[in-house]
């Protein structure tokens, strides 16, 4: 039974790692065409965030 | 009990000594900043000069020769200002730092021209994850030079880093979309924490990684990289701790930064819903606005805001982190006897009472005009820090003790078994928050 949760265990690992390598490496995420990223990781970084914020109470 | 804590709980007894207050490391993150946040709000400094994004353009666009003045400039303002803090603290150390810190600054430098390479940064590869992996490589192959070790402090770099971010917890923002949006940050995500930190500690046995357990469940309830670094410093974390909780959250914001919209979109999920969901699970910031964009314009306001009200979150974890940890954690043996207020503080990390007390000043004492022309400068130098000090982190880390922490993966298993948690409960609290079937929209 350890041996069988290990095994999983490892898979989903290597699932998760490759899944991610194959997004980086294809670009699926288009980066060119958006704003923000997973590198911005904090609100004050990303000026969409603000100009929401302003918008919705301005509303 | 620790023995440094018994001095000081000893002298307390004997009368008021502030000496601490010069003395010790902990409270010179708080004075650092202090002084920067004043010297911004006067106009004093502006923002530091630091390279740009770059892609197609080549790697020189990143440092244009006009700016390198100004990266001179920021150099010696944080040259002078932890050298002075140095200077108070560990004065027989002043010398050495004061030498080796322009090595720490231009790997700074280094991490944030691959950090901010437009295509890497956008999957979170930015200049915080570079400078681990350049500190990593230094330390994993030559060896880190004993003369850089001089200069690697990261908690005062880490720490005043996070006095500065408290400026930008506005707690007067919460209500910015009504119940609706406290409903899905406010509700679910301390549910979150407090589910899945019970669970590391009763199903996962994780007794000796209390720092990791916490560390990891706030990066995937908050907001990946800030809520790790805020409540890894606030649970007294190792740095290989944080380090580990930063790796997992971006490969799974890479993931979700993907694959959320597309399961939105193939389910049929109304837009605001799927707006509302994204912000309140995916980890990073700019994250959540690249995911939702794809949904429309609604969807990426709705989703900014909550990510943003969720952001404020995390002066109240961190706080309250810290007092847990002093109160129950560093507890002398006997655990029927009641902790004395004064041994709370104590053992209380003090750059948490400058990043609430900053938080607070910004929310609700300074004009708006004031904040929004401070933030960007102290924003900037938040960066920075942070950057320096996963320089240093990585400096004094080696793979083995990395490898070390995730044996047996349950690190790696409290992070998804609570980003699936996360996922559908927040998913449920769109759904009622933000269908319009129970609450009119506020928009």
């Amino acid at each position: 039974m350890k041996n069988i949760m290990d095994k999983i265990k490892v898979g989903v690992t290597l699932f998760v790692v490759a899944t991610a390598f194959y997004i980086v490496a294809s670009d699926l995420g288009e980066h060119g065409k958006k704003a923000g990223g997973a590198g911005d990781i904090w609100w004050t970084g990303v000026p969409q965030i603000n100009a929401a914020y302003e918008d919705l109470t301005r509303e | 009990m620790n023995k440094g804590i018994v001095v000081e709980a000893k002298k307390a007894k004997n009368g008021l000594d502030l000496s601490p207050l010069w003395k010790k490391e902990d409270w010179w993150t708080v004075w650092l900043g202090i002084i920067l946040i004043v010297a911004a709000a006067v106009g004093g400094v502006a923002k530091p000069a630091l390279p740009k994004k770059w892609a197609e353009g080549g790697i020189l666009e990143s440092i244009p020769v006009d700016l390198i003045p100004g990266i001179l400039v920021t150099g010696v303002i944080c040259w002078i200002l932890f050298s002075l803090a140095v200077y108070f603290f560990k004065k027989e150390q002043v010398k050495k730092f004061a030498v080796s810190f322009p090595v720490i600054f231009l790997l700074g430098i280094g991490a944030y021209v691959m950090g901010n390479y437009a295509p890497w940064r956008h999957y979170g590869f930015n200049n915080v994850v570079w400078a681990l992996v350049i500190g990593l490589i230094i330390s994993n192959t030559v060896k880190t030079p004993a003369f850089l070790k001089n200069a690697a402090f990261t908690e005062l770099f880490i720490k005043t880093g996070l006095v500065l971010l408290g400026a930008s917890i506005l707690f007067n923002r919460v209500l910015a979309l009504g119940v609706m949006g406290l409903g899905v940050a406010w509700i679910v995500t301390p549910l979150i924490v407090l589910v899945m930190y019970w669970f590391s500690q009763k199903v996962l046995k994780m007794k000796d990684d209390k720092s990791l357990a916490i560390t990891i469940v706030a990066a995937l309830s908050v907001c990946g990289v800030s809520a790790a670094i805020a409540t890894g410093a606030a649970s007294k974390a190792k740095k290989e701790e944080i380090s580990l909780a930063i790796s997992i959250s971006l490969i799974f914001t890479i993931l979700m930064m993907i694959l959320m919209p597309a399961l939105i979109r193939l389910f049929g999920i109304d837009p605001i819903v799927g707006g509302a969901w994204i912000g309140g699970t995916v980890d990073a910031t700019g994250a959540v606005v690249a995911a939702s964009t794809l949904l429309g314009e609604e969807a990426m306001q709705v989703a900014s805001v909550i990510k943003m009200i969720q952001n404020i979150l995390i002066g109240i974890i961190a706080f309250g982190v810290a007092v847990y940890w002093a109160t129950v954690y560093e507890k002398d043996g006997d655990s029927k006897t009641s902790v004395k207020p004064i041994e709370i503080w104590n053992r209380m990390p003090k750059f948490i009472l400058g990043f609430i007390g900053a938080s607070l000043i910004f929310s609700f004492f300074l004009s708006k005009e004031t904040v929004d022309a401070t933030l960007p400068v102290l924003d900037g130098y938040r960066e920075l820090f942070f950057t320096l000090a996963f320089i240093s982190i990585g400096l004094e880390s080696n793979f083995k003790d990395m490898a070390k922490m995730v044996k047996g993966g349950k690190p790696l298993v409290l992070y998804l078994t609570g980003q699936i948690l996360n996922i559908v409960i927040t998913l449920a609290a769109a759904y009622i928050f933000f269908s319009g079937r129970f609450f009119a929209l506020p928009f």
